[in-house]
């Protein structure tokens, strides 16, 4: 682990989470590990540990933990939120953090692929491209999942290539710029 | 009840013999239900982590569209029921957002009153069925079959969201009305890790696999499911998941045990479309 510098700190991280959607508890955290030890992800990958996340940004490790990998791992089981005794759902702050990288759009990691594709897809057809979903999220590996694409492609359980569109798609696309005007 | 399905991304895709065997299931029992092709995506909450906004208008569309039909929407995809009940309380308790929803909803000629319940198939079958009603309609019990029930997350947590049973049995109690043994073990909570098989694959088959490994262990045959996207982990990645050799075990989506138990024909339930061979473990 590379040594901390002052200037690495972003003094006023936790207060900037806590402005997010779903980032507002992250200030009582008391960094218990309840959420840890309740994290279903954690138990088979303890590289995953949403204590440790949480408390990096808590300390202000803003630039690290905004393009960690990490914050992309974690499953949405909610456990942590159920278990958690402050009632901080760290589960949601993970959340916020996605939702503040997803907006400064500085790393490219396969979380932040994937979850860009979904409003890009919507906004298409109406619908999640499945076909197209692994490919934009893991792009040149997705040759690791030919196996499984050629298992799937005999059943007949390959997503189509173009799914049809819904009827009024251009109410969705209406909605949001709608939203965008706001902004 | 009046009911509009909503058969969700993967019921179109993936599991597309999840959303036919419901509907198969739904027109046995003589659910009033109508289809509705001008349904979007949830969001999945995934939409919510990029643009809250538009998730939640997103699903405001589809509840104004139920409620223009005066029914309520039905889904089959534990993921698609929290999401919506996420944006549903947000507008509840968002006077705000609420108000402001509408007023772009009104620029596409619609309005969101509050007024559509969402409701899991799974639900359905418990308030609006029953067990005795249900209990009646069995002609083909699946007797000597161990059947481990998998609720998934998105039906169980979290609380403030999801305000229904946290450790609920209704599930086990199909399996025996449908005549088969339940099992119990320590997973039928657990998470299958669907929504990390593309960002950490390794991590998410991790987790399937325990799921797997712990209801062999309690010598389930098979497992039964009321979620698609479990279904994908469980059936559709079963395969590279099965790094220890386990036995197969096949994977039923909930409405295909019952229509099994009702005596609709395998085929016509979408049995054949399985990564998992189902065949065997019902011989």
């Amino acid at each position: 682990m590379r040594a901390l510098r002052s200037d690495d700190i972003a003094y006023r991280f936790y207060e900037e989470i806590a402005e997010q959607p779903k980032g507002e508890g992250i200030a009582k955290c008391l960094s218990c590990g309840t959420c840890s030890s309740t994290c279903q992800v954690f138990s088979v990958n303890p590289a995953y540990n949403p204590r440790k996340l949480i408390q990096q940004a808590i300390l202000g490790l803003r630039e690290d933990v905004l393009a960690s990998e990490m914050i992309w791992i974690c499953a949405r089981c909610n456990s942590c939120i159920e278990k958690c005794p402050k009632g901080i759902k760290p589960g949601d702050i993970i959340m916020a953090l996605r939702h503040i990288a997803l907006k400064e759009g500085k790393s490219d990691t396969r979380g932040v692929r994937h979850a860009l594709f979904f409003k890009n897809s919507i906004l298409r057809t109406g619908k999640i491209n499945e076909m197209l979903l692994p490919l934009a999220t893991l792009r040149l590996s997705i040759v690791s999942q030919i196996p499984q694409s050629i298992r799937m492609l005999f059943k007949g359980k390959l997503p189509p290539i173009r799914p049809k569109r819904i009827k009024g798609v251009n109410d969705l696309r209406k909605l949001n710029r709608m939203i965008e005007s706001r902004k | 009840m009046k009911y509009s399905l909503y058969p969700g991304c993967a019921g179109e895709a993936t599991t597309k013999e999840a959303w036919s065997s419901t509907r198969k299931v739904l027109d046995f029992l003589k659910v009033d239900v109508t289809e509705n092709k001008a349904y979007s995506c949830c969001g999945a909450g995934i939409v919510e982590e990029e643009d809250p906004e538009f998730e939640y208008r997103l699903n405001a569309r589809n509840f104004a569209l139920a409620e223009k039909e005066g029914r309520d929407i039905l889904v089959i995809c534990n993921t698609c029921l929290l999401t919506m009940l996420n944006t549903k309380k947000k507008l509840t308790e968002d006077e705000t957002l609420y108000r402001q929803v509408n007023a772009d909803l009104a620029e596409i000629g619609l309005e969101y009153t509050g007024k559509v319940n969402i409701r899991h198939f799974l639900w359905m079958l418990r308030d609006d069925i029953g067990l005795d009603r249900l209990k009646a309609l069995i002609k083909a019990p699946m007797v000597n079959v161990n059947i481990a029930p998998f609720y998934g997350c998105h039906i169980l947590r979290p609380s403030d969201i999801i305000a229904d049973d946290k450790a609920p049995d209704f599930l086990s109690r199909l399996i025996e009305v449908c005549g088969a043994q339940e099992v119990d073990y320590s997973d039928k909570y657990n998470c299958c890790g669907f929504h990390i098989l593309l960002n950490d694959q390794a991590t998410s088959l991790k987790m399937s696999e325990r799921c797997l490994a712990n209801a062999e262990k309690s010598a389930a045959d098979m497992l039964v499911t009321p979620c698609t996207l479990c279904h994908i982990s469980l059936d559709g990645y079963q395969k590279p998941a099965n790094r220890n050799h386990l036995k197969d075990i096949p994977i039923l989506h909930l409405a295909q045990m019952l229509g099994l138990a009702f005596g609709i024909d395998p085929k016509a339930l979408g049995l054949d479309k399985h990564m998992v061979d189902v065949g065997k473990a019902l011989t």
